[in-house]
Order: C-alpha cells, then sequence, then structure tokens
C-alpha cells in the first residue's frame, strides 16, 4: 500500500497497483523502493485527488502506455472518443475539470490528461471565439494590432 | 490572458503545453472530415484571446496538414496562411472541390487560382509527406503540370479525380520525381480513381498501387505507361466497370515487374491484355474477377502458371454472363505449382486443358466449377494437403464403383450439382460436409451418399442437405453413423416428422440412454415437404425442455435454430402458437425464445421459427 498525502494534509492510503498510473509516483517509489514514509502531493487538494483515485482504480489493470505508444500519436491519429466510463466520470463541473486536467499534467497520468483535454476539445466544438470566452469567463485581451489582423482574417475564414 | 479580478476559474491557470494537447484533439478526425474544417477551427479559437493565439501560431505541428477546397475563398491564402504558420514540418495536402462544379464552368480566374495554388505549394513539395487531389479532371491536370518537383519525402499519394462516369480515363502525368541520385527510402503506396496516372521519377519508389479506371475504354498505351513507371511495385490492383481494354498491335513491349508478389485485375472484360503486357515471376497472389473469358485468355492464364512457380493463391472468377464459347488452346507442357495453397476458379472450356495438365501437389483449399470431370482430377490426385473443397457443377463424371482420389486430410467438402463425384471421393477426416443437389442430371444420390458415409465413416460435426432426392430412410440412416453432429440443416428435401421424432430426447425411463446426435446444438429445418409444426414441437421440446422426473443430467444439450415450413392449411396456425410457447423451456434466457415470423401468401404462406439465441 501507498500513502498519498494532499496539499490540504489529508491522507490517502492506495493501493500500490493504483498510485503507479501515475508516472510521477511510480518513479518516486522506484526511487525510494520500499518505504513507509508517506508522499506529498502539494499540488493536489483532496477532493481532486479523490477524483484522480477513482480513476486509476477503474484502470488499474490496463497496460500503462509505452513510449512508443506515446511517440506514434501525432495529430492525425487523434480523435476525441471517449470510452463510456470515462464519459461519465469525467462528468463534472468546470472547476473539477480543470483541477483534475492540472492534476493529471503534475502526476503525470497521461490517459487521464487526454480524457480530460479531449473532454474540453468537445466543450469548444463548434463554438464562436466569444461563445467559447462566455463559456470560460476568458476575457478578450487583443492588442489593437492584433485585432485588425484578427478582422483581416476574418473576412476570409467566417465568409465560407 | 487577464482575468476578472474575482475569478479563481482554474482554466486560469492551465500552462500552455495543456492548451496545445487540446487543440490537437480540436483539430482532430472530425474536423478532417470537413474540407478547410480544421482551418476554420483552429483561426477561430486564435481569436479567443492572445494567450490562445499564441499557443496556436506558435504550435506548427498544429498546422501540418492543409485542407485545401477549392470551391471555398481564397483558397490560395489559406494555403499561404497555414505554410507561414506551420513553419517546416512535414506537410499533408490535400486539395478537395466540395461542390464539384462541373469542369466547363471552371473559370479563367478559377485557373488563375489553381495556378497561384501551385505556385503556393511548389516551394514546400520535399516536405509532402501525403499528397491529395480529388478534383476534376482539367482542374487536376492544369494543376499537376504546374506543380513540378522533388517529393522526396512523399509516403501516400492520391489522385481521386471526380467523374460522371462516362468519360474514358484520363492519362495524368504526375511530375513528382525524386532528386537525382536519391536513393528511395518510402515505401509509396499510391492510389487513383478516374484517371491513369503516369508517375515521375517517383513512381520508382512506389511500391503499392491501387486504380479504379471507371467505365470507360483502357488505353493499353496507357496501361504499360503507368507500369513502365513503377518498376519496383509489390502489390497491384486495377480495377474497371466492366470496361474494354484498347489494344494497340504496336505496343507489344512486356512490362518486367519483379518484385511484384500481388496482383489483382477486376471488372476487364479482356482482362488478357492486361495480363499479356506483364512480366512478374515472383508473383504469389494472383486475382482476376468480372471479366470474359476466351482463348486468349487461356493462352494467358497458361503463360502465367508457367512462369510464376512461386504462385501461391489463385482466384479467377469471370463476370456473372452468358459465357462466350472460346477454343481451348493447345496444351504447351504441364505447369506444376509446387506452392500453391488455394485455387479459386470458375473454369470455362478455354482453359479446360490448362487445368488438365496443371500439378498442384501442395493444394490446401480448392474452390472450382463449371468444369468438366477429367479437368478435376489432376488437381486432386495427388493432392494429400487438400484440407477444404468445393465442388460445382463437375460434369461428367464416369460411374464408378472404385474410388478415385482418397483425401487424406480433408475436413472441409462443399459438392453443388455433381453428386456422382461422391462415387469417386474417399474422406475419412472430413468434419464438415455439404451436399447441394437442385439439378441433379445423374439421377439418385441414396446410393452414392451411402456408400460414400460408409466408405469414409467420418465423424463429421456439420452436417447440410440442400435440394436431395433421399429420403427419412437415408436421412436417419446418414445420421445413425454420424453421433459427433453438432449442426445439422436440411432444406428442401423429402423428409418428414419421423427425423423430429428420431431426434428427440429419450423420455424419462429411457434417460440414461444418448438421443441421436447427442451434440446437435443447431438445426435449420427449411421448407422440408412432409415436416409439420407438431413434430418441431415434439422435437424441441424434447431436447429443451424441463428434465423428466429423477433425472438429475440431461444427456444432450439444448437445440437452438430455425425451422420454416409451409402452410398448408389453416389447423396449422394452432401449432404456429403452441410452437411460440416454446420459449419457456429455456429458463435461464433472457433474449428473444421464441420468435415467429410468417409471410402469408393468400391461405399458403411461410413459417418460420426462430428457436433459442440464433
Amino acid at each position: 500500500m501507498v500513502n498519498l498525502v494532499t496539499s490540504d494534509n489529508e491522507s490517502f492510503t492506495v493501493e500500490k497497483a493504483v498510485a503507479s498510473r501515475s508516472v510521477l509516483i511510480k518513479n518516486m517509489l522506484e526511487d525510494v523502493g520500499e518505504s513507509d514514509q508517506p508522499i506529498p502531493l502539494p499540488n493536489v487538494t483532496a477532493s481532486v485527488l479523490k477524483k484522480v483515485l477513482e480513476y486509476c482504480d477503474h484502470h488499474k489493470n490496463e497496460p500503462m502506455p509505452t513510449s512508443e505508444d506515446l511517440a506514434a500519436e501525432d495529430t492525425r491519429k487523434r480523435t476525441t472518443d471517449i470510452g463510456e466510463w470515462d464519459q461519465k466520470f469525467i462528468q463534472v463541473d468546470q472547476e473539477m475539470l480543470f483541477e483534475i486536467i492540472l492534476a493529471a499534467n503534475y502526476l503525470d497520468i497521461k490517459p487521464l490528461l487526454d480524457v480530460g483535454c479531449k473532454t474540453v476539445a468537445n466543450m469548444i466544438k463548434g463554438k464562436t471565439p466569444e461563445e467559447i470566452r462566455k463559456l470560460f469567463n476568458i476575457v478578450n485581451d487583443f492588442t489593437p494590432e492584433e485585432e485588425a489582423q484578427i478582422k483581416k482574417e476574418n473576412e476570409w475564414a467566417e465568409d465560407r | 490572458m487577464d482575468v476578472d479580478s474575482n475569478d479563481l476559474s482554474p482554466i486560469h491557470h492551465v500552462p500552455p503545453e495543456i492548451f496545445r494537447e487540446v487543440f490537437k484533439f480540436s483539430i482532430a478526425l472530425d474536423f478532417r472530415e470537413i474540407p478547410g474544417g480544421a482551418t476554420l477551427h483552429l483561426i477561430r479559437l486564435s481569436h479567443v484571446c492572445r494567450l490562445w493565439r499564441q499557443v496556436i501560431l506558435n504550435c506548427s505541428a498544429l498546422w501540418s496538414d492543409i485542407c485545401l477546397d477549392l470551391s471555398s475563398k481564397e483558397p490560395e491564402k489559406q494555403a499561404a496562411h497555414w505554410l507561414e504558420y506551420g513553419g517546416s514540418v512535414p506537410l499533408s495536402i490535400r486539395i478537395e472541390n466540395s461542390f464539384q462544379f462541373d469542369e466547363e464552368d471552371m473559370q479563367v480566374d478559377e485557373e488563375g487560382l489553381l495556378l497561384r495554388l501551385a505556385d503556393i505549394l511548389r516551394g514546400t513539395m520535399d516536405r509532402w509527406t501525403s499528397f491529395s487531389i480529388s478534383v476534376w479532371p482539367e482542374q487536376a491536370k492544369l494543376f499537376l503540370e504546374n506543380c513540378k518537383g522533388f517529393t522526396s519525402n512523399l509516403v501516400e499519394l492520391s489522385t481521386d479525380l471526380i467523374n460522371d462516369d462516362s468519360d474514358e480515363p484520363l492519362p495524368l502525368p504526375i511530375p513528382f520525381n525524386l532528386p537525382p541520385g536519391f536513393t528511395p527510402t518510402h515505401p509509396i503506396s499510391a492510389s487513383s480513381r478516374y484517371c491513369i496516372p503516369i508517375y515521375g521519377s517517383l513512381g520508382a519508389s512506389i511500391t503499392d498501387l491501387d486504380v479504379y479506371t471507371g467505365p470507360g475504354d483502357v488505353d493499353i498505351e496507357d496501361y504499360v505507361r503507368m507500369l513502365a513507371a513503377c518498376p519496383n511495385i509489390t502489390k497491384c490492383n486495377i480495377e474497371g466497370a466492366y470496361s474494354h481494354v484498347i489494344s494497340n498491335p504496336a505496343i507489344s513491349r512486356q512490362i518486367s515487374l519483379p518484385h511484384l508478389t500481388d496482383l489483382r485485375f477486376s471488372g476487364f472484360r479482356n482482362v488478357d491484355q492486361l495480363i499479356n503486357h506483364l512480366r512478374s515471376r515472383a508473383l504469389v497472389s494472383l486475382r482476376i474477377f468480372e471479366f470474359e473469358w476466351s482463348t486468349a485468355l487461356g493462352v494467358a492464364l497458361g503463360t502465367i502458371f508457367r512462369i510464376c512457380s512461386q504462385l501461391v493463391v489463385v482466384e479467377i472468377v469471370a463476370a456473372d454472363e452468358d459465357h462466350v464459347e472460346a477454343l481451348s488452346p493447345p496444351p504447351e507442357g504441364s505447369p506444376v505449382l509446387p506452392s500453391l495453397s488455394r485455387l479459386q476458379i470458375d473454369a470455362h472450356n478455354s482453359i479446360y486443358s490448362l487445368l488438365r495438365l496443371l500439378s498442384t501437389p501442395h493444394i490446401c483449399t480448392l474452390d472450382i466449377g463449371d468444369v468438366p470431370f477429367d479437368s478435376v482430377r489432376g488437381l486432386i490426385s495427388f493432392s494429400t494437403q487438400l484440407s477444404s473443397a468445393t465442388f460445382r457443377k463437375v460434369r461428367a463424371a464416369p460411374q464408378s464403383t472404385t474410388p478415385l482420389f482418397n483425401l487424406p486430410a480433408l475436413s472441409w467438402l462443399t459438392i453443388v450439382d455433381s453428386p456422382r463425384l461422391l462415387d469417386h471421393i474417399t474422406a475419412p477426416q472430413l468434419q464438415h460436409f455439404t451436399l447441394n443437389s437442385s439439378n441433379n442430371p445423374d439421377g439418385s444420390t441414396s446410393t452414392s451418399l451411402r456408400d460414400f458415409m460408409a466408405r469414409s465413416n467420418p465423424a463429421l460435426r456439420t452436417l447440410k442437405f440442400i435440394y436431395l432426392d433421399i429420403g427419412d430412410d437415408d436421412l436417419l440412416w446418414c445420421l445413425g453413423r454420424l453421433p459427433q453432429v453438432e449442426i445439422l440443416e436440411v432444406e428442401k428435401c423429402p423428409v418428414s416428422d419421423a427425423v423430429f421424432r428420431a431426434l428427440c430426447a429419450p423420455s424419462s425411463v429411457e434417460i440414461s440412454d444418448s438421443p441421436l446426435l447427442p451434440r446437435l446444438h443447431h438445426v435449420r429445418f427449411y421448407l422440408n415437404h412432409d415436416m409439420t409444426p407438431s413434430g418441431a414441437i415434439e422435437f424441441f421440446a424434447s431436447r429443451n425442455g424441463p428434465l423428466p422426473p429423477h433425472s438429475t443430467k440431461r444427456t444432450s444439450v439444448n437445440v437452438r435454430g430455425s425451422v420454416d415450413f409451409v402452410i398448408k392449411h389453416e389447423a396449422f396456425w394452432r401449432d404456429v402458437n403452441t410452437l411460440e410457447s416454446l420459449g419457456a423451456y429455456f429458463p435461464s434466457q433472457t433474449s428473444i425464445i421464441a420468435q415467429r415470423r410468417e409471410k402469408t401468401l393468400g391461405k399458403r404462406g411461410l413459417a418460420e421459427f426462430l428457436v433459442g439465441d440464433t
């Protein structure tokens, strides 16, 4: 078993196979060897880690992506398809979604990061820039020069 | 990216590299299906905020796939935009004409557009990994004439032209070349539709060639030029639409393709013209479909069989048209194909003499039809490895009491309209046997069948009798010798409910006894004249119903399958309803157990039952 401690000082004891879905934790365990010492995760809160561990537990028996898998993955082969269980798993509010993405990135859990990124990609599909800004509460911060360039691009990009 | 002062949404902490991943997913397959869709989407995303714009414009990998739609607004500017942001990444180029305006409508400015587009893209040709063009023939011609250059990194090349199915295929020069002295490193897969591509020096790198010429006639000269430019192909598929090949006595050149292993022609009436201009000794697989038999084709095949000793698979199936009479060419020696493993051929008198002489000592799978018996004889006489054989319409088998062919490895046998062939075969390892005799010119099957079964004594697992003139006695005699049968199909045979009764599970008194065919789990009884619903009820109920009292173990497995009846009178419908209720005998099944389908044709009709999870 592995003991993980979150930024808000909560402790989680999980199977090694579950914790090792995180390449970060897996490498730490390999470096440290067998130890009862808790592993601190200063960038992850308890509520987010709970969710991440739910994902890791569900996928604990699946093969880890190899370096060849990752190298072969180019934009051509990508799809925005998400498995059924993962779809339900990622049905969370926007704040939690981005927290999960940030945690997956920090913990180095590529499949979970992909699920998060695909979800965001699906959210912005078919939306105008204004709709996207509204969706994520993003401010239009372009300089006047950039605005002029955008206007020019719009002339042939939008009128299609 | 500025944020509202009170906005603590974690999106504002997401680093650029994660946005880059999001954008890569964002332009994945869904958008690639729409010409220009990914461009438009990326541009829209770059208009959201400064951070997103920087990420998008600085990630050249996002701009590596260029899809240009000629019917969209200013595609040449889109191309320039893509190339600017793509930096020096390898490029995948796709040019399309989504609205498919008729080429006659092509305006002068559209010609200008194609020239400008060619100008823009020409400078990047050495970075192309994939190029695809799907436009009208004249548009393709104009673009390609003005886009000559070296494409040393290309691995996929497609010229998929728009056509209305009426024109002859355009010989389309593709001026993509390899630099002088360049040693090809990437095998190229090339395909084309509605044209005959004439490749530049790049053709030396093409290993996989797939061409559909359309319904128009093919000029043999174009065909020869196309293949001459691809001396290293290993796989070649050329399809027409039952087209003619226009021969030209002046073109006698044979193209040497020393690496060609897989050759497939389909849809050329006089396919012999295409075959005769090839010299490919390395052929492993030869497939020819949708053609007309001719004496010339018989000669061409004879030449291939004599030269290509490494052939493993041969499939030759003519178009389903009235056969044209042709003379059998004179034999030229006996070809031996020592590696041939699979031969499928719908034969014709133009190759009977060739088949008679052909020797295939290691053949495993044979599917042959429309042949006289003596053409089959040579193929199977010494075929100790033959494991699967289908014989259709093997004519003029002599009456014999001494079997000619002992086939020790044969496990699958299908005989169609050639029942007398049974007299010549012994197959002790047979497991799957289909006998279909809808057209039996040789008379009764009963004796031949019984003799074959007694002689071979096979442990059959599958038995299918279709259109046989055998009654209950013959069928039950066979089944009595075949306790291993798991699948039984009987179609349009004069058998009755006596067969159902014989197949019933034993009653409670004799429960320790196995029924006839204890392993039977699937049946199909189709329109057998004297089988009735009540017989089927008795059979299915005994095999699938509750165990008899005091018995703990069933001695046979449940039986599922379908039964079709000819409805002769109204009383049948009562039995039909009873048969439906058989679902109750499958207590653990939740799927549809007994489903009734009926097609009433006036007072007569068909009723079909699917019992169990078929």
